[in-house]
């Protein structure tokens, strides 16, 4: 299942790296920075914004994704103990959405 | 070493060396890439005492190259900043090495190096043979004696540890690591100010200073780079441990004239501690003396009165 990146504006996330429930975030963070959607001046750019939670941090990870339209998705990554797999799904379904919605418009 | 089988010695009862001695058997064939990959990363985890672990985006070969001569460029400065400062220090900058690494194969290294002990096994061949006597001795087959690598001892012994490690939940995704062959907190400082220097707070170089780092295409790369944490010497730190080694100033030097310092003034607080009772009972004893004296002076002048 691929990622409708060019639907996505911004992308925030907190988790520690000790923490094995936040490789979502760390994978996911990979399949979106890309050469093409770091440069600011790059149509498809995605604001990419990472927090690093300090090792013994009890907070769980999560993370928003922003889409084109100002959708937004917020994605509880430790407490519903997701995988990448689920995390990939989620988001691309509401990508997929709004991608139809803006090839429909023109 | 060797017995091996000659066209002149009737081979049926010369014992005979399956493998070339140079060559013992591996659990995976040694020619692949992967099987040197692994002894690459083992070597690198038993000679570096210092790495630090990156998390990479997707940096183009253009970034890579880019971030790499800064990096150079950095560290050669701190090298010759010791050299400045008159400390006998070889410099480093040349085998400091920021490389990608394959997340899988170095969890396996790491397995093997943290995990693996080879309870005194030795590889040595027993018994052995010298070629141009003819004996029926059979040389034993040494497989489970062997502990290199890429054994089969090792794999078995290492098999069901997978995940056990500290560092192991950080092993995933892509992974990029420097690696020191000394613990230099100069050079480590250096590092981290030209590869991370948001989430460690050390100061990256300024447009006048150095107008090559703010280049946008070594910005670019350092955006698609993650700090994750760092291995010194077995030990995993995390960010703010690894802020605190780059702050060491001085140095492993340094570090060792600031723990002598801390050993002497706990020794000479221990002895004014021990002291301070009689020292203070003295002092109070010579001031009641005193006071007494006064007392002694003023009362026969006043009888003389």
């Amino acid at each position: 299942m691929t990622i409708p990146v060019q639907t996505i504006t911004s992308f925030r996330t907190a988790f520690s790296p000790f923490s094995p429930l936040a490789r979502p975030c760390r994978i996911f963070l990979s399949l979106l920075q890309n050469p093409r959607t770091t440069p600011l001046s790059s149509a498809s750019h995605v604001d990419i914004k990472v927090i690093q939670l300090p090792r013994n941090s009890t907070q769980l990870p999560e993370m928003t994704i922003e889409f084109r339209g100002g959708k937004q998705l917020q994605l509880e990554v430790g407490k519903r103990k997701m995988k990448i797999g689920d995390v990939i799904e989620e988001v691309s379904r509401v990508g997929r959405i709004i991608e139809r919605d803006q090839s429909l418009k023109g | 070493m060797a017995a091996i089988a000659t066209s002149s010695i009737d081979t049926s009862t010369t014992a005979v060396l399956r493998h070339p001695p140079s060559q013992p058997p591996s659990h995976r064939r040694p020619e692949e890439r992967r099987s040197q990959l692994l002894r690459q990363y083992t070597s690198l985890l038993r000679t570096a005492p210092l790495m630090v672990l990156f998390q990479h985006n997707n940096l183009q070969s253009v970034e890579w190259t880019a971030i790499r001569r800064e990096l150079n460029q950095a560290l050669r400065k701190a090298d010759e900043q010791q050299v400045a400062e008159g400390r006998n220090l070889p410099p480093i900058a040349s085998r400091i090495k920021l490389q990608i690494v394959q997340t899988g194969i170095f969890e396996v290294a790491l397995r093997i190096v943290e995990c693996f002990r080879p309870n005194g096994q030795t590889a040595r061949l027993s018994g052995a043979v010298d070629p141009p006597k003819q004996s029926s001795a059979e040389i034993p087959d040494d497989t489970a004696s062997l502990t290199h690598d890429l054994s089969r001892v090792v794999h078995d012994s290492i098999m069901n540890h997978k995940g056990k490690h500290e560092l192991s939940t950080l092993l995933t995704g892509p992974l990029a690591i420097i690696s020191f062959p000394h613990v230099s907190p100069e050079h480590l400082k250096a590092s981290l100010s030209i590869l991370s220097p948001k989430t460690t707070k050390f100061s990256a170089p300024t447009r006048k200073a150095n107008p090559g780092y703010h280049d946008i295409t070594v910005q670019e790369g350092l955006q698609k780079l993650m700090f994750l944490a760092a291995r010194v010497d077995g030990e995993v730190f995390d960010i703010d441990g690894t802020k605190w080694i780059g702050s060491i100033e001085g140095g492993m030097d340094g570090l060792r004239v600031q723990l002598i310092a801390a050993l002497q003034s706990m020794g000479s607080g221990i002895a004014s501690a021990l002291e301070g009772a009689s020292k203070s009972l003295y002092l109070t004893l010579e001031s009641r003396r005193s006071v007494l004296e006064a007392e002694e002076k003023d009362t026969p002048e006043k009888g003389e009165l």
